[in-house]
């Protein structure tokens, strides 16, 4: 029998008083049910979270919006994270955003490629603690 | 739960090293040892660099965990103290397929190009030196289809590559690059077959810190669980327990825990966990359709087999079932784990899916995975033995009360007309007698002597079921003025046949119901005067001592019980062996014996005694009388007796 929904999700945030005003966070995965589960702990930060489940996609809002964060997965059926990475890196240099990659692959290599290649800000892996993940982007948007 | 990195490839997988020598095309050294360096020279071959690099990277290999620090570390080290351009470390990909960079100096990050991410073993120095688990060395002075140069730089450079080797297999290969007219020669190469041996130090350093916090964290999971299983034996909140405390702490999206009977044909899904923040929270199905292949598959997991599947291979579940999960849920992987509790057609099922993400349990996560579920068993099945003698305990209890209540109400019911016949046979005894004979008054003698056993009957069973319930308050008593007025009582049957009464000179304070105590004394006395036989010289000892014994008592009581333990003594017919225990159950009587009573005397006085927590026990032989001994415990303000004390009675002589 399920739990009652009410009581499992978190309260929703307040209403920012200037959405403007908040960092913007981009949140790129190709599982629906992953974006939605990170924009629910997201909405207890002081950030707009916009999410996109297509890379391509995801380059061109990076582009024009400049988000402050991106929080990206690296399994991705179309184009992988890496090259969304690139492509946005590539495409507008002066976006630099911060990088979390949120992914199901853990080992060496991939660890080793995001600290010293990619040279992203940090590295979690699925499945991902809400607290963890909470006290990342915290600590990324500070 | 992280997977591990797979260093341990399979052999069919591995690159074949070829362990023929290669002959690296080394130019010859245009100098001899001793000479000043020509420009250009580097300077791998004087011994202080290279102690500093290496320095570093050991210094670095015991301050961090991170592998990714130690080698840039390495990286930035070479290129200064070493004076080598460029330096590169790859690493082979898990998939086996190319080599992946890991860290790079000597170029700016921006322009490396990302096809150079990953470099392919054919066509690529570091490639070579994975593939033959051999230096590699390589003059790129034109550019050629079938090489390409590190970082795909255009100038004339030379490269050289030694193997990263992990119990002897190449894992990695650490490559350095030079422009021309700058040369390597041969010292380079053992310099970095050297450093590669330092990283590879590194890695298995890093992977083992990796393993034992792994390893940890596997064993805080269990013992918490163990806590948590520990702390409930009610099977309905434990499964409850279980399927939140597992689904959170292993990170499942969703957790149930089904209960599969084989011969009702049933599945019953009641306990599941949801992670908070899923979206999609459509419950699972209270009962799954036990259709042909929900049979197999449930047969199998009987045997102990763990079931997965995932999208990629969902075939170990029921196409309807997968189907139902991917489709409605969204679950990308499943693992499904039997919890055999030794019931023949019954066991439990538990079963954690994910959402986000197609889930790859590694082996240790496996390991862990039955650690858990043999735990799990073990409370199920301890939480059903409770259960069952649980509602046996309940049931024994309302049959008990029921009886009770019985006894109680018929007895009481009875009394009324019984006090009639008696009212009536006394009335014809008095106001008749004169008109009946002698046969008569025998018959209404026969009567009245009935009526009275009767009564008495009843009042004796009421009082059987009154001692377990309305109690007096205890007092503090003096044993021996109990004594003395129920030897009073008594006289007349004492008289009878003179028995003579032996007591001690002294007698204890207890702390008891004197109208209990009373009753005790008064049963056990009028017993031993009763069995007395064909005794010529009767005798009754009565006498008592304190005790102080240790009690095996759950949970255990370090102090030791305060007891003080009375005994009645006769010299009667005694009880056989077969029969001690029987006389305590009411309505046994003898059968052998010749005597009055109602037989409920001795199960009254037990009940008396155990309720107040103390015992009941007679010793005794056919012809040599019997003792009957029985316990009170002491108050606790009393002062505490030495542990193991057996004082010798205290009875005159």
């Amino acid at each position: 029998m399920s739990q009652p929904a009410d009581a499992q999700r978190p309260e929703p945030a307040p209403a920012p008083p200037d959405a403007a005003a908040q960092p913007l966070v981009l949140c790129v995965d190709d599982d629906p049910w992953t974006l939605k589960m990170v924009s629910m702990i997201l909405a207890h930060l002081p950030v707009t979270c916009l999410t996109s489940r297509k890379p391509q996609e995801a380059v061109e809002l990076a582009c024009r919006l400049k988000p402050y964060l991106l929080i990206l997965d690296l399994v991705m059926p179309q184009m992988n994270g890496w090259e969304t990475l690139e492509k946005i890196r590539a495409a507008c240099p002066d976006a630099a955003p911060r990088v979390l990659i949120l992914t199901a692959k853990d080992n060496n290599l991939e660890r080793l490629m995001a600290a010293n290649i990619a040279r992203v800000d940090m590295f979690l892996t699925k499945p991902f603690d809400a607290t963890e993940l909470l006290q990342a982007v915290a600590r990324l948007i500070k | 739960m992280p997977a591990v990195v797979a260093f341990a490839q399979s052999p069919a997988a591995r690159p074949q090293p070829n362990l023929a020598p290669a002959t690296p095309a080394w130019p010859t050294p245009a100098m001899t040892p001793g000479a000043t360096p020509e420009p250009g020279r580097l300077t791998c071959r004087q011994p202080l660099p290279l102690l500093e690099v290496t320095q570093l990277i050991t210094r670095q290999t015991a301050l961090t965990t991170d592998l990714a620090q130690i080698f840039v570390a390495a990286v930035d080290a070479m290129q200064q103290h070493l004076a080598y351009e460029r330096v590169a470390i790859h690493l082979v990909d898990t998939t086996n397929q190319h080599l992946t960079l890991c860290a790079a100096a000597g170029v700016p990050l921006e322009q490396i190009p990302p096809t150079d991410y990953h470099l392919p073993f054919e066509t690529s120095t570091p490639g070579q030196a994975v593939r033959t688990n051999q230096v590699a060395y390589f003059e790129h002075l034109a550019a050629r289809p079938d090489r390409t140069a590190l970082f795909n730089l255009a100038a004339p450079t030379s490269e050289l590559s030694a193997p990263i080797r992990q119990d002897h297999h190449p894992v990695g290969a650490l490559t350095v690059s030079v422009t021309r007219p700058a040369r390597l020669e041969k010292a380079d190469g053992d310099c970095l077959t050297f450093l590669a041996e330092q990283l590879a130090a590194a890695i298995r350093s890093t992977d083992l810190y990796r393993a034992q916090a792994e390893r940890a964290a596997r064993e805080s999971l269990l013992t918490d669980l163990s806590r948590a299983l520990n702390s409930s034996l009610e099977l309905q909140p434990l499964l409850t327990q279980v399927v939140a405390t597992v689904g959170e702490r292993l990170k499942a999206d969703r957790c149930h825990i089904s209960q599969v009977h084989l011969n009702r044909r049933t599945v019953l899904v009641e306990h599941e966990y949801l992670n908070p923040l899923l979206a999609e929270r459509r419950a699972h199905p209270k009962t799954l359709p036990f259709t042909a292949d929900v049979e197999q598959m449930a047969q199998r997991l009987h045997t102990g087999q763990v079931l997965v599947a995932t999208e990629q291979q969902p075939s170990a579940l029921p196409s309807s079932l997968w189907t139902h999960y991917n489709r409605r849920y969204s679950v990308r992987s499943l693992i499904s784990l039997p919890l055999l509790t030794g019931r023949a057609n019954f066991f439990y099922l538990l079963t954690l899916m994910q959402v986000t993400h197609a889930r790859v349990w590694s082996q240790d996560d496996l390991g862990l995975l039955h650690g858990i579920a043999d735990q799990l068993a073990l409370a199920l099945r301890n939480a059903e033995l409770f259960d069952a003698s649980q509602r046996t305990a309940a049931a024994l209890k309302t049959k008990n009360a029921e009886l009770e209540t019985f006894v109680y109400t018929v007895s009481h019911d009875l009394q009324t007309p019984v006090v009639s016949l008696n009212g009536f046979a006394t009335l014809l005894q008095k106001q008749y007698a004169a008109r009946l004979d002698e046969r008569g008054l025998a018959y209404l003698a026969r009567i009245a002597a009935n009526t009275e056993f009767l009564n008495r009957l009843l009042q004796e069973l009421l009082e059987l079921s009154r001692v377990g319930r309305l109690e007096a308050p205890d007092e503090t008593i003096a044993v021996g003025q109990i004594v003395e007025q129920t030897i009073n009582d008594l006289a007349n049957q004492l008289a009878e046949r003179p028995v003579r009464l032996v007591q001690p000179a002294a007698w204890p304070t207890v702390r008891y119901s004197p109208v209990r105590l009373r009753q005790v004394f008064a049963n056990l006395l009028s017993n031993a005067i009763k069995f007395m036989g064909t005794q010529p010289e009767p005798v009754i000892k009565v006498g008592w001592r304190p005790l102080a014994r240790a009690l095996f008592s759950v949970p255990p009581t370090a102090a030791p019980a305060q007891l003080v333990e009375f005994f009645v003594k006769d010299n009667g017919i005694g009880i056989a062996p077969d029969d001690q225990e029987r006389i305590f159950l009411p309505f046994e009587r003898l059968k052998k014996v010749e005597a009055p009573g109602s037989g409920i005397g001795l199960s009254i006085v037990k009940r008396i005694i155990e309720s107040r927590g103390g015992a009941l026990r007679v010793e005794s032989a056919p012809g040599a009388g019997a003792a009957f001994y029985f316990t009170i415990p002491l108050p606790p303000e009393a002062a505490p007796l030495p542990p193991g004390l057996m004082p010798p009675y205290q009875e005159a002589t």
